[in-house]
């Protein structure tokens, strides 16, 4: 719908039509509990226990060197996303379980630890300081990409080679590896550009952004980042990008392969694309869409650039709808591993579910959640093409977001719906939990962001439907909405969120470390976020001279 | 109740505050839970607006001809015409004013691919674009004063589903929602092509449209609630390429995508966005 002067119009529609609010019996049977998969008692719990017990005490610290590293960065992926997303995963499959009890791949890793994000100056972080953290074993400050804090963001003459920071992929390259870089978001988007550049600003994607964020680095011809990763001339260069952000490297003038009538960014005319393949030669290629990726060949392949989107790719749960269709995480992490591991040195590879972050920025936690279980595909699809003997995984997040599990919902209560909690005697609520105004609630929700439902700009008061992007607020006027029956579930709807931002923020509580493999278990209690980069080293049995 | 009367209600309710100092947003247009302005039954409008038998024309309908007449020298461009750009003024009066309380214009422009619009007072225009094969690929949010495009990718897109119908968006209202909540109320005509006026009340919204068949467009829309009235009337059409006012340079902003916003906080423009108070959103400040 279009905006006229009779503005909010639009979305305001919008959102009655995308949450298709349900006839409330019909939505009372939607939000039954789901069933616990087995029969507990005193006995299974005790039992369980005496089992982790038993299990933990035949770990033995895998101290051999690392023939291989997998490092996943779920985007945003906080404890709250995991463990919602390891419930929405039990919850959705074909014999439903309640989902409490559930395990994503990544949980049955027999070591964890926690995470602190902040940076050199930020207490809540985003992604940049924080991936350069893990991929170069130092923090620096907001927006900068494997630079030390003596640079100043934004300024290109403050960036030089004593302050850049070498990148474990650097290094494996050095040493002969293999390496690549796959992510749902753009490839040169601030996590998996971390691992190939180095700029004081992360917003430096291409020649155009450049321009537009620093004339002056402009004019001195600072390399964009999709210049730096096809141009990396590090070892041979990386074997493997798949990701989004087609436009970081096509010429304005050409016409995009996949959406009809769009055109690529740079301004320089340069196609990078086609430099890619013209640098590699035979075994090299460039694809867009799902034809090309599932002709790749990994046995012939040599370095492959996949970008499936001018932008970020899909969201998991709008990816059927493509219309050039384009890979799953899992499936570009499976085809990244059978190209990499075809070197007998061993590979680097760093796999990010980039659009858990943007889902949660959006106040979308389906969106996110779903996403987050893709992730978890992806890594059991990366451990069971590889061996725990000489392979370190590690899966962890940049930071959280401010997304909380919340009220006394029932065992199997849909964690995307409305609570519903147990009785005295224990018997389950029959009619939802409701707030002191006498309103149901979401057991998931947001602090801040995007679901406020007070009026905004873009869509009238009451509950908010994805994607809305408000650039103006009035404060809630009637209270809470109704949630009563309304379906909570739908892909489209947005979770409360307590203080009206336009977008929803990052969170600055400690996220975790899942690791398994070699040196997995040096991963002990709470560390700090650039000690996940000396256990990638100290797998690989790195060596550092006197510029680190 | 039709969803025509209640989204255009509902917009129009928004739009009356417009007019006053500083950040405005859709107070009054919806319930809890709601999307939309609660009114009443398309069957109470149309017992209180009812239906001329036979057609009559505007006059017998209590519309005077002229409340959907086209300005003098007003033409329609070529039917042929493949980029065609549009001009409404768009005024909002008080306690029956003969002077508009606030007056602006609003500019859309239509081709095969794109629909954009843009507010001349305001900061903010918009985009639609499709493909050949009719799907919508792209949505775009112009801010102009700032040079700054937001842009929804397809998969934001895949969201809003079904909402995004081309139709609606080429046509400004929907077409077929038209007869749903309004009546036909009488007939006129606009720079020679034939006009229908809908009209019809709810909750003390009154809502006239003045619809063209013809280009499939609305010539005249007009909200009364009380004191206040918004209207909205087709002043101009040109080819666009021989438009004495221009489409914005968009494709020169900065863009960024709607899912960047929230890793976009060291700009000033983006930490407004993000942390909002109207400023991106105010229009009309006097």
């Amino acid at each position: 719908m279009i905006r006229t002067p009779f503005r909010a119009a639009v979305h305001a529609s919008c959102a009655a039509a995308l949450l298709a609010i349900a006839a409330a019996p019909a939505a009372r049977a939607q939000d039954q509990p789901i069933a616990v998969p087995r029969a507990e008692s005193r006995d299974t719990w005790f039992a369980d226990g005496q089992r982790a017990v038993r299990d933990a005490r035949k770990l033995k610290p895998n101290v051999r060197k690392a023939k291989n590293v997998i490092l996943f960065v779920g985007d945003g992926m906080g404890i709250s996303t995991v463990t919602a997303a390891r419930i929405l995963e039990a919850q959705r499959r074909q014999t439903p379980a309640s989902g409490e009890e559930n395990q994503l791949s990544f949980e049955t890793f027999p070591y964890v630890a926690l995470s602190k994000t902040y940076q050199a100056n930020q207490q809540t972080s985003d992604s940049a300081p924080t991936m350069t953290a893990m991929v170069t074993g130092v923090k620096t400050e907001e927006g900068v990409l494997s630079i030390d804090q003596s640079v100043v963001h934004n300024d290109h003459t403050s960036a030089n080679a004593g302050n850049r920071l070498k990148t474990i992929l650097e290094m494996c390259e050095e040493k002969g590896m293999s390496t690549g870089v796959v992510s749902t978001a753009r490839i040169t988007h601030a996590t998996p550009a971390a691992c190939y550049a180095h700029t004081p600003a992360r917003d430096w994607e291409s020649d155009k952004d450049v321009a537009t964020f620093s004339p002056a680095a402009a004019a001195a011809g600072f390399p964009d980042i999709a210049r730096q990763l096809v141009e990396f001339d590090v070892g041979d260069g990386l074997e493997v990008a798949f990701g989004g952000g087609r436009s970081k490297f096509l010429p304005s003038a050409a016409a995009d392969p996949e959406d009809d009538g769009r055109t690529g960014e740079r301004q320089d005319g340069r196609n990078l694309t086609t430099e890619w393949t013209d640098r590699f030669g035979e075994g090299s290629s460039f694809v867009f869409d799902r034809d090309g990726f599932d002709a790749i060949d990994p046995a012939d392949a040599t370095h492959v650039l996949g970008l499936f989107e001018r932008s970020h790719m899909e969201y998991e749960a709008d990816r059927a709808g493509d219309a050039g269709g384009e890979p799953s995480l899992t499936e570009m992490t499976e085809k990244a591993v059978r190209i990499l591991q075809k070197n007998r040195k061993g590979f680097f590879l760093h796999v990010e579910s980039g659009r858990i972050d943007h889902a949660h920025h959006a106040g979308n936690a389906y969106r996110a959640l779903t996403d987050a279980i893709e992730l978890a595909n992806a890594v059991r699809k990366a451990a069971e093409l590889t061996n725990p003997a000489d392979t370190l995984i590690i899966v962890t997040a940049d930071h959280s977001h401010v997304f909380t599990i919340a009220g006394y919902p029932t065992r199997g209560n849909p964690i995307l719906g409305k609570v519903r909690g147990n009785l005295d005697g224990g018997v389950v609520n029959p009619n939802f939990d409701t707030d002191l105004l006498g309103l149901p609630y979401t057991t998931l929700g947001y602090q801040n962001g995007p679901g406020y439902t007070g009026a905004s700009n873009a869509q009238a008061a009451g509950i908010k439907a994805f994607p809305h992007a408000p650039s103006s607020y009035t404060g809630i006027a009637s209270g809470r909405p109704d949630l009563t029956a309304v379906d909570t579930k739908l892909p489209g709807f947005m979770q409360e969120a307590a203080v009206p931002l336009g977008s929803e923020t990052h969170a600055g509580e400690d996220v975790a470390i899942y690791a398994t493999g070699p040196s997995a278990h040096l991963f002990q209690g709470v560390v700090e976020q650039n000690v996940i980069f000396h256990v990638m080293a100290d797998a690989l049995r790195l060596k550092f001279g006197a510029g680190k | 109740m039709g969803r025509i009367f209640r989204t255009i209600a509902a917009a129009a309710a928004v739009a009356a505050s417009a007019c006053s100092p500083g950040p405005q947003a859709g107070q009054g247009t919806g319930g809890q839970g709601g999307m939309a302005a609660r009114g009443r039954p398309a069957a109470d409008v149309a017992a209180d607006v009812a239906e001329p038998s036979g057609g009559a024309p505007a006059e017998a309908a209590g519309l005077a001809a002229t409340a959907v007449g086209a300005p003098s020298r007003f033409t329609w461009p070529d039917r042929a015409a493949a980029d065609v750009a549009f001009k409404w003024s768009v005024k909002r009066r008080v306690g029956g004013a003969a002077e508009p309380r606030c007056r602006w214009f609003w500019y859309m422009w239509r081709s095969e691919r794109r629909v954009e619009t843009l507010e001349s007072h305001g900061n903010s225009g918009e985009a639609w674009i499709r493909d050949s094969s009719g799907a919508i690929t792209g949505y775009e949010r112009h801010f102009h004063v700032e040079r700054k495009t937001i842009e929804y990718v397809p998969g934001d897109l895949a969201a809003v589903g079904t909402s995004a119908d081309w139709t609606r968006l080429a046509s400004v209202v929907d077409p077929s929602a038209l007869g749903r909540g309004l009546v036909l109320s009488g007939r006129a005509e606009f720079g020679g092509e034939p006009v229908e006026v809908w009209s019809g009340e709810s909750g003390g919204v009154a809502l006239e449209v003045g619809w063209c068949p013809g280009r499939q467009l609305p010539v005249r829309i007009t909200r009364t609630k009380g004191e206040e009235s918004l209207e909205m009337e087709l002043r101009d059409a040109r080819q666009a390429s021989g438009a004495p006012w221009s489409r914005p340079k968009s494709d020169r902003y900065e863009r960024t995508d709607f899912a960047d916003i929230g890793d976009r906080t060291t700009d000033p423009f983006f930490r407004r966005l993000i942390a909002s108070g109207g400023v991106l959103g105010s229009i009309c400040s006097h």
